[in-house]
């Protein structure tokens, strides 16, 4: 099988979306509920997270079930709210459905602490994973939602474009209302889990827009909207693979181009005087982008100054934070200091550093660290061993004295190991060492040269 | 009726709160979980998120403020992790016990030896990015044994009277993370500071090579692992990989807190498959369908680990990754 390129399903999921939404962003435009789809998709959403606070996970059946059964009330709060009566619109109704799902959502997840993550994963698909699966399942409900609308179209048309009329005619409205919302509850569902609210919105009212910019009909509206959705995918795609970033917000960005083209497009069309409409839109155009580019040059301006006032006392850095083997110089001063340095295995590395140089000006530095209270026993040794190599015999005795009383068995080891070497008695045991050390101390004389003690 | 409840409250209440001791709050579940160890019964330690939240967001409860109220100690873990969530919480609660700079606001990141610190100018553009250094420094074990020092230290300020029993037990919890991470009878060959500082210096193998005591613990499970690559999510786990060896090869996300975009992914893929990697790492609470993608893509397996200890102590969390890694490698 040969691999498939990274846009194949993301872009097939965008056609299969833009073929009904398009269709159904017909409709919603001329039922004037924009934001019905975002409602729908909270409910659903709400759903889901009842389901999931009795412990089912987001991606199982009985979730999705449940959300659907959610969208299916939404659906029919909406058709019975479609009311004649002008005091109250049916946007302001759509729109408080929406804060109250969302709030109860909220608030359904504020005793689970996953949920706030969850609520974020039901609303932010992203085509960019869809798996083909998931596109398939889409095509073929898709495909069958399409066509139960076009088997119905008269009456769709009808209670959408002019619902008093099709009373008339004997159609019962709200029945096909409840039947619109349905299919589109079922539609938006799934949609904004592989696609996410932002691309679903798009796709659903750009188009239309675009449409009735052109023409009053539906058909047109519709071909309109095809044409002007693929384009806007396909440019969408290729920003977003020629500059790596993620593809929807880039086909929303690329239908925005669009609109404004068509805009521009559709008043010139209109205006009485289209050389005055040209002059207008050049002169608003100009002032927009000078804001523009006043704004880019004073944020930058104003980042700057405050950074570099803010730098020095900025953060807490605390200069532990810096890895303690930094620092550390070779000159015998240098590593004197480090024996009294704060972390432990700098003071390891400087007595290292001091046993290899054998230098006897360190003797007095290193007859103090001997001295202090609670050091390591690892480092005891180290420094035992720099001090006799300094020409200190105080090293040895605290040698001899790790090997007897060392709490680690591997410290006692390593100290006798030193001792010995030092004594020119490798293999020698303890009790013979000290022995020697007791009667020969006082004699005996450090040779640097061959690093042992001679009687 | 009324009054007398009433009444009885009066009685209760001003003995209720130092009945515990210290009250100490801490950000993370892992401070909590060392400070429980390092306070024992002297303190009442509570945790404002829970292991399997996003450290880095967090939405704020009013519960959190009553706990930073009357808190004595608050132990956050600094390295402007919770920068977006602290500082607010601390405006509401008024407690100038732990306001920042008070002797019980206590930024357990000191002493840490903190890795990935960028260098350079730090900007929006690099998305989530911690200009101080990655913060995560509580998945390496040893760090775990200094923030009980630093802790040990703070509630010894808070309550003199504890102090010399705060640090006994800090050098108790030193010494069970120890024998965790090298095994028992190494650190009792051995010490337990000469082994810290030989596994920071990166000498610990040629020691032990040269010694008659193996590695045992988190270290010596690991062990066979050493060098293998990985990929992960976020810049979550470069402390944990540092200290058992294992090479973060690359990351699902582009630049930290950003979504990837699609020839990353592609080109991930592509070098998964180049360089073998079998292991694609993540937490519950990131999106898992991109990881699950590229995992699958790649052949690689999806392990979801825990960035805290989901168990009753911080050693656990270390038995739990250890287990996973080394089953999934």
């Amino acid at each position: 099988m040969t691999e498939l390129p990274w846009w194949f399903w993301p872009f097939l999921v965008t056609l299969i979306l833009i073929a009904i939404h398009t269709y159904f962003g017909l409709h919603v435009i001329s039922r004037k509920v924009l934001f019905v789809d975002l409602a729908i998709a909270q409910i659903a959403a709400l759903g889901s997270t009842v389901a999931f606070l009795f412990g089912f996970e987001t991606a199982d059946p009985v979730t999705y079930g449940c959300s659907l059964v959610f969208g299916v009330i939404g659906a029919w709060v909406f058709s019975v709210t479609r009311t004649r009566d002008d005091r109250v619109p049916h946007e302001a109704i759509i729109g408080l459905a929406f804060a109250i799902a969302s709030a109860a959502a909220i608030l359904m997840s504020a005793e689970n602490p996953h949920g706030a993550e969850h609520l974020r994963d039901i609303m932010a698909g992203s085509i960019l994973v869809v798996t083909p699966a998931e596109v398939r399942t889409d095509f073929v409900i898709y495909s069958a939602v399409g066509a139960f609308h076009w088997v119905f179209r008269k009456n769709f048309l009808a209670v959408s474009l002019d619902p008093e009329g099709a009373a008339r005619d004997g159609l019962n409205v709200q029945r096909w209302d409840f039947i619109f919302y349905l299919t589109f509850a079922l539609i938006v569902t799934m949609s904004v889990h592989i696609a996410g609210v932002l691309l679903v919105f798009c796709l659903l009212i750009a188009p239309a827009v675009c449409g009735a910019l052109f023409s009053s009909n539906f058909r047109v509206r519709l071909v309109i909207g095809w044409v002007t959705s693929i384009i806007a995918a396909i440019l969408g795609l290729m920003v977003s693979s020629r500059y790596d970033w993620p593809p929807a917000p880039c086909i929303i960005a690329v239908y925005a181009a669009i609109l404004v083209g068509a805009g521009l497009v559709g008043k010139i069309r209109g205006a009485p005087n289209k050389g005055r409409a040209m002059s207008e839109i050049a002169l608003a155009g100009g002032a927009l982008v000078l804001t523009a580019f006043a704004m880019v040059s004073f944020l930058r301006s104003e980042v700057a100054q405050r950074f570099r006032v803010a730098e020095p006392g900025h953060a807490e850095v605390h200069p532990e934070h810096v890895a303690p083997e930094h620092g550390l110089g070779t000159t015998a001063s240098e590593l004197i200091a480090g024996l009294t340095d704060e972390h432990d295995s700098v003071r390891e590395k400087a007595a290292e550093a001091l046993a290899a140089l054998g230098s006897p000006e360190a003797a007095d530095a290193l007859e103090k660290a001997l001295a202090i209270r609670g050091e390591d026993e690892w480092i005891r040794v180290r420094v035992a061993d720099a001090l006799v190599r300094s020409g200190g015999k105080r090293g040895m005795e605290a040698l001899l004295d790790l090997a007897a009383n060392g709490e680690a068995r591997a410290v006692r080891t390593e100290a006798l190991t030193v001792a010995a070497r030092f004594a020119n008695k490798p293999k020698a045991p303890l009790p013979e060492l000290t022995a020697w050390w007791k009667q020969a101390s006082d004699s005996a004389r450090w040779d640097p040269a061959a690093g042992v003690f001679r009687d | 009726m009324r009054y007398s409840i009433l009444a009885l409250l009066m009685f209760v209440a001003p003995f209720s709160s130092p009945a515990f001791g210290l009250e100490v709050v801490a950000t993370l579940p892992d401070l909590a979980k060392i400070a429980e160890a390092v306070g024992g019964d002297r303190v009442h330690v509570t945790a404002i998120t829970s292991a399997v939240q996003d450290p880095h967001f967090v939405d704020p409860k009013p519960s959190f403020v009553v706990k930073l109220r009357d808190a004595d100690v608050f132990l956050i873990s600094g390295l402007e992790l919770e920068i977006g969530w602290v500082p607010p919480l601390l405006d509401g609660a008024r407690n100038p016990k732990i306001n920042a700079g008070a002797p019980g606001y206590v930024d357990c990141s000191r002493g840490i030896p903190v890795i990935e610190r960028p260098t350079g100018e730090v900007t929006r553009a690099m998305g989530d990015a911690h200009p101080l250094g990655n913060p995560h420094y509580l998945l390496d074990p040893l760090n775990g044994v200094i923030v009980a020092r630093t802790i040990a230290e703070a509630l010894g300020k808070a309550d003199p009277a504890g102090a010399a029993d705060y640090a006994a037990r800090s050098k108790a919890f030193g010494r069970t993370i120890s024998e965790g991470m090298f095994g028992k009878a190494l650190v009792d060959e051995v010490g337990e500071s000469k082994l810290d500082r030989l596994a920071r210096s990166g000498e610990l193998d040629a020691f032990v090579a040269k010694g008659g005591v193996a590695l045992g613990g988190w270290m010596g499970k690991m062990r066979p692992f050493a060098g293998k690559k990985i990929v992960f999510y976020h810049r979550s786990f470069s402390y944990f990989a540092e200290r058992f060896g294992l090479v973060v090869a690359d990351y699902v996300e582009l630049k930290p807190g950003i979504q990837p975009g699609p020839s990353h992914l592609a080109d991930l893929i592509t070098k998964m498959k180049k360089e073998g990697i079998k292991v694609v790492g993540t937490h519950a609470f990131y999106d898992e369908k991109v990881a699950n993608l590229v995992a699958a893509k790649a052949g690689a397996k999806l392990l979801v680990v825990p960035l805290a200890s989901t168990g009753s102590s911080y050693a656990q969390l270390f038995d739990t990754l250890t287990g996973q890694f080394a089953t999934a490698l």
